[in-house]
């Protein structure tokens, strides 16, 4: 599946913006991931962090700038073709479609991955549902009731079945309980090993952020205030560029 | 009394395949499809119109379908996503729009004579068999209930069971969520298009087997599609049949008690349930909407 160097880059964005209507919430941003990164995206309420993810997944017109996968420029590609070449978004609220089974909601995603996303590697319901155990006695119920950390499960195993070369995951841990989070990471940091797929995660909870992510990339006011790798960065750091306290510290 | 239940459960059938294409048309597309009677009547006329050039009639429905469904997919393509992009009342102002256009180019072409396909249909159309206590019951009716419960069924299992339906339930629901998981909704609403336009078509034909049609027939056609849908509940294959069944039940009903009492039965029950359910929602503070919407986001169109 990641026939990539480490070191390539999978997703970038260049002086990317958006907006909702009058209001800039994306300014002239511009990121790299590399393949198999783990990057937590951290900023306060209304810093941009979901419009970012959504103008990378194309739900989200770009006002300017460029979006790039592996190489190719996909500024100009609605979201389903986006998720055919292998980005992929667990958007903030899940949206399953609640009517539909667990199973459902997984093979629609299978179904309609792009043909480079399939082959021998590629993710199936029973790897998924061995991969996140917790779905296995819940795939012929419907979406729509299951808990939150199983919606959650449910939600990662669906983007997970379009075989993303670049997962996001929209506020990871947003109104689970810790021990439905602990659940969601140990999944999540048992698919790193495994598939060697990029994640950008949206995290509000820096402490966990730093400890699972190889780099933080802390966004203010639709900017990029900090891009710096966790290994050696505290935690005081992160909470200034987060606050935009740097000037007064 | 027995025989005006057994008519008006008969004629439901064909209620509901009408019925069946506006509500999918707005449970997919959310555009209530003024032109919906129109294109019913185009199908009507497009099966007279092969039959006249000696087809079977089965043969014709069968070419016309297919054929209605890919107007349908140009309809969507050309005109209905555009003016979505509009906003809500551009499409209701454009398929009325259509829908006389329709209506003049039926009149132009064929004139205002009304016209049957009952001739072409030879002994089914007056063939009956007579049940015990002296009930006559017609074996066109009887074919077009079946047909249309037949059609519905069929329907119901793409939807549940296939690629396609799962990708219209999916958009349906949620058209964004849909995109995340690769569906292409654009496709999505040419085809839930063309089965609407298809189902129309059918419809269409099946009026012009036990009935007369006439250029200027279509408006009727909706406002009975339109109560049909109100009447059994939107986004159910099975409720839709049943708002058929009770519309036409109440229509029969309704023309014991006068002979002008047909349509005025029909439009009471309506009015019953519609306001029935305006009540429920006010009770329940959702506001008063005749079709309640669930709110949804729609997929942005990225521009080269």
């Amino acid at each position: 599946m990641n026939t990539s160097t480490p070191t390539a880059v999978r997703l970038e964005a260049r002086a990317l913006n958006a907006s909702h209507g009058q209001l800039m919430a994306v300014r002239g941003v511009s990121l790299q991931l590399r393949a198999g990164e783990v990057v937590a995206l951290v900023g306060s309420n209304g810093a941009g962090k979901t419009t970012l993810l959504r103008t990378l997944a194309g739900v989200h017109a770009a006002g300017g700038g460029s979006v790039h996968l592996d190489g190719l420029d996909v500024t100009a590609q609605p979201a389903h073709r986006r998720v055919q070449q292998g980005l992929a978004l667990v958007p903030e609220g899940r949206r399953l479609f609640a009517d539909m089974t667990v199973r459902e909601n997984l093979l629609l995603a299978q179904e309609h991955r792009g043909r480079a996303q399939g082959g021998p590697t590629a993710w199936t319901i029973a790897r998924v549902a061995e991969a996140l155990p917790a779905l296995q006695p819940l795939m012929d119920r419907p979406a729509g009731a299951l808990s939150g950390g199983q919606r959650q499960a449910a939600a990662i195993a669906r983007a997970l079945m379009t075989n993303p070369r670049v997962l996001m995951i929209d506020e990871v841990s947003l109104g689970l309980s810790p021990r439905a989070v602990d659940g969601i990471y140990a999944n999540l940091a048992q698919l790193r090993l495994q598939a060697g797929t990029t994640l950008l995660l949206v995290e509000q909870d820096l402490g966990r952020a730093m400890a699972f992510a190889d780099r933080v990339l802390c966004l203010r006011e639709g900017r990029v205030v900090l891009s710096a790798p966790t290994a050696g960065l505290d935690r005081q750091t992160v909470t200034e560029s987060y606050f935009g306290m740097e000037h007064i510290a | 009394m027995i025989d005006a239940l057994i008519q008006g459960t008969l004629l439901g059938g064909y209620y509901a395949v009408l019925a069946a294409g506006l509500s999918l048309m707005f449970g997919v597309l959310r555009i209530i499809n003024l032109a919906h009677g129109d294109l019913a009547m185009v199908g009507a006329f497009a099966v007279l119109w092969l039959v006249g050039l000696g087809w079977s009639t089965w043969l014709a429905v069968l070419v016309t379908l297919p054929a209605m469904g890919v107007v349908g997919m140009g309809l969507q393509q050309w005109v209905l996503a555009r003016t979505l992009r509009a906003g809500v009342l551009l499409p209701l102002l454009v398929t009325m729009g259509l829908g006389a256009l329709i209506q003049n180019g039926l009149y132009g072409v064929f004139g205002s004579e009304a016209r049957s396909l009952a001739n072409a249909l030879g002994e089914l159309s007056w063939a009956s068999w007579v049940l015990p206590g002296d009930i006559v019951v017609g074996q066109l009716p009887v074919l077009t209930l079946v047909l249309g419960v037949a059609v519905l069924a069929g329907l119901q299992l793409v939807l549940r069971h296939t690629r396609l339906g799962r990708s219209i339930r999916a958009a349906s629901a949620d058209s964004e969520a849909a995109a995340l998981c690769g569906i292409d909704a654009a496709q999505v609403h040419r085809a839930a298009a063309a089965i609407s336009v298809g189902l129309a078509a059918l419809a269409g034909a099946m009026l012009a087997t036990r009935a007369t049609i006439e250029p200027y027939g279509g408006p009727l056609l909706l406002i009975m599609a339109f109560e049909a849908v109100v009447i059994g509940g939107i986004g159910s294959i099975w409720g839709t049949l049943l708002g058929g069944i009770l519309l036409g039940l109440a229509q029969s009903l309704g023309a014991l008690v006068s002979p002008h009492g047909f349509y005025l039965g029909g439009h009471l029950l309506f009015l019953a349930v519609l306001g029935g359910r305006l009540w429920s929602q006010y009770r329940h503070g959702l506001g008063l909407t005749i079709w309640p919407v669930r709110q949804r986001s729609r997929v942005v169109e990225v521009q080269p």
